[in-house]
């Protein structure tokens, strides 16, 4: 391995990880410098509501499809949403074990499930990418971060599954792309929107112990009853 | 510079969003990652389906912009990158206004909806009250809420006029059961059911409420008193 690959894939990442977490740092604090609201109505009369079920049900919302609507309808982007996320944990994870831990990629199995996760999340983006810029309201709601965040992690995906088999021998190009690639976006995302996963436990929070509050959440589904016509007739 | 360049009102509702913002609302704020998920469950979506202005995110993103350029480091910094926008005119004003109050229910539909538990509501009731605060609300809103300070009902009936009002339902409720106890009964200390009208009933539905708790009363017997609270 070259000194400037070995660079790259260790010194750079750190510097970048560092970085990253000191901005994550001073986020945080700027978020909690903002006072705490609380409820003001009066709580749910039913005596099985509270705010903690809520939060607990708000944080478990994201592994539970079925509790919202817009998934139970649009269950092909919940499966994207899971792919996609899975492969940016685990690109994450690589640029760690590859200079850190290299033996846990030398089983052929572990490249190649890593390769089509990659590739499968590749392909998630630039389908997002397509419903972005096709859908009015997408193109209307979407920021030049919102297109360049998912241009940026859909090329490095590409990148990572060239890099996954971690053969230095055979050529260093796909190693040093992706591990450029990865330190920049580890210290692009403090400003972008990608830091998402950050506010991720405040929002939830915040909502879930209003919805428990109010005794909307943990939703509970009830079975409607079939409509009937004006003569008290059940459509069918 | 900035702030010379906006108007008096402009001004006071940036400078008012600062001192509201809560936890909950900044999360709310920079947590939406404009996924789309929550366009769908609006009904104002669903009533127009070819206008994306009617997405929740969209609507967000009117009182997220001015948030971003005044108080977020990258909207300060790089404004464009991330659509923050300032509010500079009373126009400006004027428009949140239309969005805020007549394209929002609060309802919480998207926010049921929204992965991220992006809670529009908070965000669209906060920029109700920066607008109020600001004398920029919808006429009818405006009307309503001077009757309901100044008179005590949201439709400006005065209390003489409702007692008299009293008076003229109670003739014609006599009149009707042939019978001189049937009157509408006011602020009778040892009445069994208390009768607090809303406020908006006050003109419409007065009347058929009025007849109905008599009609009630009747066939629970004489035993029981309804009354009405003058209440204000
Ligand atoms: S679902 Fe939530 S995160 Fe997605 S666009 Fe709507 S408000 Fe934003
Ligand atoms: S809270 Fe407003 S934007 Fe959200 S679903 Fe209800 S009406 Fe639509």
């Amino acid at each position: 391995m070259s000194e400037s690959l070995r660079f790259v894939s260790d010194y750079l990442q750190l510097m970048a990880m560092s970085f990253m977490a000191v901005v994550y740092i001073f986020r945080i604090r700027w978020l909690l410098k903002f006072k705490a609201s609380r409820e003001r109505q009066a709580p749910s009369e039913n005596v099985d509501a509270s705010s903690f079920k809520g939060i607990v049900y708000s944080w478990a919302n994201i592994a539970m499809p079925w509790s919202m609507e817009s998934t139970r309808h649009m269950s092909f982007f919940y499966i994207q949403f899971v792919v996609f996320h899975l492969a940016v944990a685990a690109n994450i994870g690589m640029s760690l074990v590859i200079p850190y831990a290299p033996g846990l990629m030398k089983p052929m199995i572990v490249v190649r499930l890593l390769q089509i996760l990659f590739a499968a999340a590749c392909a998630i983006g630039c389908y997002r990418m397509f419903r972005r810029l096709s859908n009015p309201a997408m193109r209307l709601i979407s920021t030049p971060d919102d297109l360049f965040s998912l241009v940026l992690l859909t090329v490095w995906l590409f990148a990572s599954v060239f890099a996954a088999p971690n053969r230095p021998d055979l050529g260093e190009g796909p190693l040093m792309v992706y591990f450029i690639m990865t330190a920049f976006f580890l210290v692009y995302v403090p400003f972008s929107k990608i830091s998402h996963y950050l506010y991720y436990p405040f929002t939830r929070f915040y909502f879930g112990r209003t919805m428990g509050y109010r005794g909307v959440y943990p939703i509970k589904r009830v079975t409607q009853p079939k409509p009937t016509n004006n003569k008290g007739i059940k459509s069918i | 510079m900035a702030q010379n360049a906006r108007s008096h009102k402009a001004s006071k509702v940036v400078e008012r969003m600062g001192k509201k913002l809560t936890r909950q609302m900044v999360g709310s704020l920079v947590g939406c990652v404009h996924c789309g998920m929550c366009t769908d469950s609006c009904h104002y979506v669903l009533a127009n389906p070819d206008d994306p202005t009617y997405a929740p995110a969209y609507k967000a993103d009117q009182i997220r912009k001015i948030f971003k350029r005044n108080f977020d480091w990258t909207g300060k910094i790089f404004p464009w990158w991330v659509h923050a926008q300032d509010v500079r005119t009373d126009e400006d004003l004027e428009k949140l206004k239309d969005i805020v109050f007549g394209k929002c229910t609060n309802c919480r539909r998207c926010s049921l909806n929204c992965p991220m538990g992006v809670d529009f509501a908070t965000l669209n009731r906060m920029a109700r009250g920066l607008l109020v605060s600001v004398g920029v609300m919808p006429e009818g809103v405006a009307v309503v809420s001077k009757d309901q300070w100044e008179v005590g009902n949201q439709m400006g009936v005065l209390p003489q006029d409702y007692l008299e009002t009293l008076e003229w339902l109670s003739d014609e409720l006599e009149a009707e059961f042939k019978d001189p106890a049937a009157r509408i009964p006011i602020d009778r200390m040892d009445a069994d059911i208390v009768y607090a009208i809303n406020p908006r009933e006050v003109k419409p539905h007065f009347l058929s409420c009025g007849r109905e708790l008599d009609h009630a009363q009747r066939r629970m017997g004489h035993d029981q008193f309804w009354s009405l609270l003058r209440g204000r």
